[in-house]
């Protein structure tokens, strides 16, 4: 008998097509054993599934997880070869026979089968996008974009239970090497092309973002892939009647790595909080703030952070002797009349916060200590705001803007703590 | 040795041309060095550069018996690192010396420590240059509060959970 699990998550429209040829194939073939691992469902799915029991095992879960709904599955699935499916792919008795074929090779540890697009709902530009994508040698080598992947049982003993990851495919791909892993000739699995370029740019979205928190979890893994996109540019570039698909493929890439970038710097830290235990890794905090008094009451605040890797950065490049031994950047002053300024500090703190990922900012203040935790806070990463002692009568103005970004919000003074802050614990002398 | 300071932000003429006018009838050996920003008065009794690096900042406030400043938060800080007298005289935002008052209020909650001396105008000031030059000894002991207890304690807190 052969296993197959099929993780499902607000599929309605397209659970009965996924399934019928599974039923069609299980009675007059071969028996599998199909299990549907409905998670976290808000739709019919669950109901659609539940129709096709006995035959179909049918399990409801709220834990919004493809890996958790596949882990699920896995408790009562009882055969191999175990087949993963997408609940949005279609197979036919072909192909479901052939990659249960691919197994009969003592070698083959896992196995896939050759996708096949179906564009009749898509516009031209992901027609175009997809034209040069299937041409990758990334893409012909399997296991990546069909919706489909089977393991022999000692295929399956590489690993333990499913990570808590986006791409299960690419994982399990990079557990294999090319010997390892095989695809099936002339038969396909029919995967509906998104509708338009947008949609188009939110799968390859996530995509990336799943490649970016494999290479993030398991760093060893990735040896088993290469991914040539210099050689695909290189081949088609001589071929003029290509080059709008090109850009157009360049475009969508471009846009979906940068949005993947900025999904993964912003969720990172909550994966970091999620397992904050795993591994005792020394936590990161940036000093940030402009030159002069409000560095030097900043820095009286180190006490606080024994044991957390500091980062510093001022709007006086002459700072860094004052931490010879820590990591200094520089930042461009400005001053509030200064639009022009403004906006390239502003653009210059981002950066940093990017490049550095601490933790934790800390600030006593001026405009880059505001645009420091303005940014944090969307990057997700803890913001402290220690108000200047200078201020002794009125909160700063930037102090009192940066009020919604900052998570610890402080002013130096008794009498200018509220209940609701700015909160008084001390000042720095 | 007096040092006077208009920190790196904005000038401040008022302060520097009272030390100037000061300098050319008081001279009394003492050495004066100032920090005037992109000032449009240009000194004439006293040595001054507009900006000086970290080091040298560091080097005269260890070399100097008396510091004349703004009322900025680094001054401040740095004279009570230092253990020095400070004569402080706060911008005022009428004269277009800086945004808004902020250096009154500063000025007001720093006037009862020890060794700082609030002047509020260039007479004050004056008076409190010659009082204090004419004491035979000007240093004085180190006034630096420790940082609070409770808030090191919140922030590790924080940044811990």
């Amino acid at each position: 008998m052969t296993s197959i699990i099929i993780p499902a998550h607000n599929e309605e429209f397209y659970i009965s097509k996924c399934l019928e040829p599974l039923l069609e194939y299980t009675s007059k073939y071969h028996e599998l054993q199909i299990i549907v691992i409905c998670n976290n469902c808000i739709d019919n799915t669950v109901s659609i599934v539940k129709s096709f029991e006995p035959i179909v095992i049918c399990i409801d879960t709220d834990i919004a997880s493809k890996t958790n709904a596949i882990n699920e599955g896995e408790k009562i699935a009882n055969s191999y070869p175990r087949i993963y499916l997408d609940a949005d792919i279609i197979l036919n008795i072909n192909s479901i026979e052939a990659i249960i074929k691919l197994f009969s090779n003592k070698n083959c540890l896992a196995g896939s089968v050759e996708a096949k697009m179906d564009f009749s709902n898509s516009s031209f530009f992901v027609k175009a996008f997809y034209d040069i994508w299937l041409s990758l040698p990334y893409c012909k080598a399997g296991m990546i974009g069909s919706g489909i992947y089977a393991l022999s049982e000692k295929g399956r003993s590489r690993f333990g239970e499913f990570p808590d990851i986006i791409a299960d495919d690419g994982y399990v791909r990079c557990l294999f090497n090319e010997n390892e892993r095989m695809i099936t000739k002339g038969n396909f699995s029919l995967v509906t092309a998104p509708y338009d370029l947008f949609s188009l740019i939110k799968i390859k979205t996530r995509s990336r973002l799943g490649r970016y928190q494999l290479k993030d979890k398991f760093p060893n893994l990735l040896v088993n892939e290469t991914k040539d996109y210099q050689g695909v540019v290189k081949r088609h570039l001589f071929n003029f009647t290509l080059w709008p698909k090109l850009i157009i493929y360049l475009g969508v890439n471009t846009v979906s790595r940068l949005r993947a970038k900025y999904q993964y710097l912003t969720k990172q830290t909550k994966w970091e909080r999620d397992d904050s235990n795993r591994s005792k890794k020394n936590k990161k905090a940036l000093f940030i703030s402009s030159c002069g008094g409000h560095w030097k009451q900043m820095r009286r605040l180190e006490p606080a952070f024994e044991g957390v890797i500091k980062y510093y950065a001022s709007t006086d490049s002459g700072y860094a002797q004052f931490v010879p031994n820590e990591i200094f950047y520089s930042l461009p002053d400005a001053s509030m009349w200064n639009k022009f300024r403004l906006i390239w500090q502003a653009v210059s703190v981002l950066w940093l916060l990017i490049k550095t990922r601490p933790d934790v900012v800390i600030t006593t203040g001026a405009s880059v200590g505001f645009f420091a935790l303005f940014f944090a806070k969307k990057l997700n990463i803890k913001t402290i705001w220690l108000d200047s002692l200078a201020n002794a009568e009125n909160m700063s103005l930037s102090g009192i803007k940066v009020r919604p970004y900052a998570d610890l919000w402080l002013t130096q003074w008794e009498h200018l703590a509220k209940p609701k802050g700015p909160h008084f614990y001390g000042a720095v002398l | 040795m007096i040092f006077v300071t208009v920190g790196s932000q904005l000038p401040f003429d008022r302060l520097i041309k009272t030390i100037d006018q000061w300098a050319e009838t008081n001279y009394i050996g003492q050495k004066i060095f100032a920090q005037i920003g992109k000032s449009g008065y240009t000194p004439k009794n006293i040595d001054f550069s507009q900006t000086i690096s970290p080091d040298n900042y560091n080097e005269h406030f260890t070399n100097a018996d008396l510091i004349i400043a703004h009322a900025g938060m680094g001054t401040i800080i740095s004279a009570l690192e230092h253990g020095k007298l400070l004569i402080i005289l706060p911008r005022l935002a009428c004269n277009g010396e800086h945004r808004n008052d902020h250096q009154l209020a500063t000025s007001k909650h720093f006037s009862n420590f020890e060794n700082i001396y609030v002047v509020n105008n260039e007479n004050e000031l004056l008076l409190t240059i010659n009082n204090l030059v004419n004491q035979k000894t000007l240093s004085v002991k180190k006034d630096l509060k420790e940082v609070s207890s409770k808030l090191i304690s919140v922030i590790k807190q924080f940044i811990s959970d």
